[in-house]
């Protein structure tokens, strides 16, 4: 009687290591998270929050004083909380944009950086209001641009300048920069494995002849 | 000459010690804020939930928002100033010490759960051995059934 039972408990071992192997499997592989792609999300809605009528009157050309509203919005896919600023640059037709494959910034003038902590799968939303307040040209072919967002009013000496007077083409440039913790500052766009990966986008404007 | 010397050296200190006043991030805060940045990104490693870190992320805004403030204050308001910076300080601490708080209580919420879902495994183990088992025994007790009621018949 005893035989048999220790017999059946031999048997019965190699298949409770079986199941035993099969289950903790299924339950590491449901602990363990996946792995998902790592990315930013950065984009610019018009005044109702779609993805039109970004100019007042639907024309592009902005006369001083003229508030026109904006609607940034950085969404994290990163895995993790991102602490980001969000640098806004005000560049004309000659100034080159942000490098996608040298992953470096515009050299445009900073008009202003706006930081953030956003958690992960999280959506951070700015309302942009923005004016130009006084615009004059120098001599050398730069501006000084008075800009008003938000409540906050903003001076750019050295600004860029037109490229004639009948079309004073501009354009405000928004770079993605998010904290690099090993280095103790902030990097523009993240880093994805061994690449550097950058988000930005600009939108254009003319200033209206006869407000120059 | 030695007056001098005395004076240009509180002159220095003082100027040290006055200078971190006028660049909130790039000095002591700025450390600071990457130990809390560490802090939080451990938390959330160790497993806090998205509410925990919608928490920490709001307090570091609000931090942010003061920093703001801060910066568009005029560099005369000396006494604003160093109050902003004691709050920016307060807010720091407090931001790291709830990124710990959500460390440790997500870091044993992660072991609990961890160990109840291989304790699953093993209880689902023992379940399926048993049931096997069952069913197995059940199975040749019919084999030998259908063998016995089997009849023998000559060709």
């Amino acid at each position: 009687m005893v035989k048999a039972k220790l017999h059946n408990l031999r048997r019965l071992i190699p298949l409770f290591l079986t199941f035993l192997i099969l289950f903790e499997a299924a339950a590491y592989t449901a602990i363990t998270p996946r792995p998902q792609e790592k990315f930013f999300e950065l984009y610019v809605l018009g005044p109702n929050k779609l993805a039109s009528s970004y100019y007042p009157h639907n024309s592009s050309f902005i006369t001083i004083g003229e508030p026109v509203t904006w609607y940034l919005e950085v969404h994290n896919e990163m895995g993790s909380i991102q602490f980001i600023d969000l640098r806004i640059k005000l560049g004309n037709e000659t100034i080159s944009p942000p490098n996608d494959t040298t992953a470096s910034p515009s050299p445009a003038p900073l008009v202003t950086e706006i930081k953030r902590f956003i958690p992960d799968n999280a959506t951070w939303e700015l309302p942009f209001i923005w004016q130009i307040l006084n615009f004059t040209t120098s001599s050398r072919g730069y501006s000084h641009v008075q800009f008003m967002i938000g409540n906050t009013t903003y001076s750019l000496e050295n600004a860029p300048g037109c490229s004639s007077h009948n079309s004073c083409k501009f354009r405000l440039i928004f770079e993605l920069w998010t904290w690099n913790i090993a280095s103790d500052s902030f990097q523009m766009g993240w880093g994805n494995g061994a690449q550097q990966e950058i988000a930005w986008l600009q939108l254009w404007f003319y200033l209206a002849p006869g407000a120059v | 000459m030695i007056k001098i010397i005395l004076m240009l050296l509180i002159t220095g200190i003082g100027l040290m010690l006055v200078h971190p006043a006028f660049s909130p991030l790039q000095s002591a805060p700025q450390l600071q804020l990457n130990q809390v940045i560490r802090d939080m990104l451990k938390a959330e490693s160790a497993g806090a939930g998205p509410d925990e870190m919608a928490r920490l992320a709001s307090e570091m805004n609000s931090m942010i928002d003061l920093e703001g403030q801060l910066q568009n204050l005029n560099p005369q308001d000396s006494a604003k100033r160093s109050q902003l910076l004691g709050e920016i300080n307060a807010a720091l601490a407090r931001a790291d010490a709830d990124a710990n708080e959500a460390e440790i209580t997500a870091s044993q919420r992660t072991f609990a759960y961890r160990l109840f879902t291989y304790s699953l495994g093993v209880i689902g183990a023992v379940l399926a051995t048993i049931v096997s088992h069952f069913t197995l025994s059940q199975w040749r007790k019919l084999r030998v059934k259908r063998v016995l009621q089997s009849r023998i018949v000559p060709r």
